[in-house]
């Protein structure tokens, strides 16, 4: 039988990026799992966002997302959400110096039916130690559209991904 | 001019009559078959009889539609139980009356669905005659190897009949074709994919391997080669075919090493219109070390969504959530239930989205745990949350269901079931 977990692209920055974009993504898997690793930011403190669309990102007013969060600052976990926003968002904290690194799996389940809003999971984290910031997180996007995902945009919501985050995007097939 | 139309095989039924005509090993040499075919059969009291064509021993994926004449009227139809209605004359026929029918069979070596058109006719008596047009599909990208004609409703063609198989080639030519240019090739499970840049006047191409000299057949690129040793190294050399011969070999191709996929789909269940009160899988394969379940759902109203195993729908689930609502974290537990709801969205909200990963479904001395992420949206509020499940049962798994409580799960709902294997 052969394998329906296939590695559709993989991208490790050789340098400094603002954001990367995965584009004409094939409509015959039946999921996309987008795995980030290592991502640390340039500077500063950040969420990491995502975009997605058909053709190009939709940057309207489209998406929600709601978060269910545990951080080190705070023995208290956290939950938020924000309604008709710009951004998808994978996880609201992540590094804030250069030496942690965040990681996350984020699944667009059914991506490319064109009868349903999609609705995107993802579950991160950003490596435990004396920051502020560092935790897990699980969040719900949804993306108000029916239209087929073929096109994904990932990014800092401020500072740039430094050199060795690594970026891969798989396509699960079901029978 | 060559001779590119070659009788490949007849059969003729001998006394005592035969229930199946069969046409086994065909050689992978021409681009088209044709079957011509005389046959009577003894079905009892009618004078007509329909065939079937069965190709690899196949009577799956086959549909039909087929317009019938029979004197006093036309039909047409559809049907998925073979191929080729119309074809035989019945016992009641005028005596020593036979059909007249041909099976033609275009790119039969080819990676696309089969078609075939049979054309029949049975003047049977002087009140029955039959005239069938039948256009047939076979949904398979498999080559056609070996043909099956048995009579619809027989049970045994009689004596006498007589089927014959010809090999068509399409190309006016005499000479074996030239060698083909060998491409890349790309290892699988157990199997590897080969491109290749293919030559005139060839019917098929063999792909052949080194070691093991395992061979893959087909008429475009690329080629695909089963049933090697997954982690033995592999290259590959292919060769064109037609009726008067073979090329010379190819260089090799790339060395490839085949793995074994880790990650396999098992089932899926798409719900339709009119949404479906619950969602199975059954017998599910035993060859896995653990299960992923990815799902989107929406229910028409409020409620939960539980999943139950092998049928219990006893008070043996217990589970914990870790969730938020937008606003809080709260934690939460439910035990002594008769199932672990796993969620959905109603009608206010957007489809849900969630996978549930099943751990060491087989083992018969571990209690089964479930592990979920879920969400669901109502436009800017809603809930997230990792759940724990966990079955009071050392049973293995054979079969999910999953439960809405009291209202359908709704179209475009979308199940997968996959198997992920650690070695």
């Amino acid at each position: 039988m052969p394998s329906t977990y296939t590695p559709i692209t993989s991208t490790t920055l050789s340098s400094a990026q603002s954001s990367i974009t995965f584009s004409s993504i094939s409509g015959t898997y039946t999921d996309l799992i987008l795995v980030f690793s290592n991502v640390k930011l340039s500077s500063g403190d950040s969420a990491i966002d995502f975009q997605v669309g058909n053709g190009s990102v939709d940057t309207g007013s489209n998406y929600d997302f709601n978060i269910a969060g545990a951080r080190s600052s705070s023995t208290t976990p956290f939950s938020h959400s924000l309604d008709t926003t710009t951004l998808g968002r994978s996880n609201w904290f992540t590094s804030i110096t250069t030496s942690q690194a965040a990681m996350s799996q984020i699944h667009f389940i059914n991506y490319s039916n064109t009868t349903t809003f999609k609705s995107i999971l993802a579950n991160s984290s950003v490596d435990p130690g004396s920051a502020n910031y560092s935790g897990v997180e699980l969040t719900l996007t949804t993306w108000r559209s029916t239209s087929a995902i073929n096109t994904i945009k990932i990014m800092p919501n401020v500072s740039t991904f430094t050199a060795g985050s690594t970026f891969t995007l798989y396509g699960i097939k079901a029978a | 001019m060559a001779d590119t139309y070659k009788a490949l095989s007849t059969v003729t039924v001998g006394a005592g009559g035969s229930s199946t005509i069969t046409f086994s090993n065909i050689p992978q040499t021409y681009t088209d078959l044709r079957i011509v075919l005389s046959a009577r059969t003894d079905r009892s009291g009618f004078p007509n009889d329909n065939i079937r064509v069965y190709p690899n021993g196949s009577s799956s994926n086959l549909s039909e539609r087929y317009l019938l004449g029979f004197g006093s009227g036309v039909t047409s139809a559809t049907d998925t139980s073979g191929l080729g209605a119309a074809g035989a004359v019945g016992a009641s026929a005028t005596a020593s009356t036979f059909s007249n029918v041909e099976v033609y069979i275009p790119n039969y070596t080819g990676s696309t669905n089969k078609q075939f058109a049979v054309n029949a006719v049975s003047e049977n008596n002087a009140t029955d005659g039959r005239q069938g047009l039948t256009a047939n599909l076979w949904s398979s990208t498999t080559p056609i190897t070996s043909l099956t004609i048995v009579p619809s409703s027989g049970p045994n063609f009689v004596q006498y009949t007589t089927a014959t198989l010809y090999g068509v080639f399409n190309a006016d030519v005499s000479t074996p074709p030239a060698t083909p240019t060998i491409g890349t090739a790309t290892a699988d499970n157990a199997s590897a994919s080969i491109t290749f840049t293919g030559v005139s006047n060839a019917a098929s191409y063999t792909m052949t391997s080194t070691p093991g000299s395992i061979t893959g057949t087909g008429a475009t690129s690329p080629i695909t080669v089963s049933g090697l040793t997954n982690g033995t190294a592999y290259t590959f050399k292919v060769k064109s075919n037609n009726p008067f011969g073979s090329s010379a070999e190819s260089a090799a191709s790339n060395s490839v090493t085949p793995t074994p996929a880790a990650y396999e789909s098992i089932a899926t269940v798409s719900v339709g219109s009119g949404g479906a009160s619950s969602i199975s899988f059954s017998s599910i394969p035993s060859t896995y070390t653990h299960l992923q379940l990815r799902y989107i759902a929406q229910k028409t109203s409020n409620g939960s969504m539980y999943i139950r195993f092998n049928g219990d729908t006893g008070t043996n689930y217990t589970n914990h959530t870790l969730q938020g609502n937008g606003t809080a974290v709260s934690s939460n537990a439910n035990t002594g239930a008769n199932g672990t709801d796993i969620g959905a969205s109603d009608s206010s909200g957007n489809f849900a989205a969630s996978v549930i990963d099943i751990l060491d479904y087989t083992n018969t001395n571990k209690n089964t745990t479930i592990r979920q992420l879920f969400g669901r949206d109502y436009n800017g509020s809603g809930v997230v949350w990792l759940k724990s499940g966990l079955w009071l049962n050392t049973a293995a798994v054979t079969s999910i269901t999953l439960v809405p409580d009291s209202t359908n799960v709704v179209q475009n709902s979308h199940f997968a079931l996959y198997g992920i294997k650690s070695s």
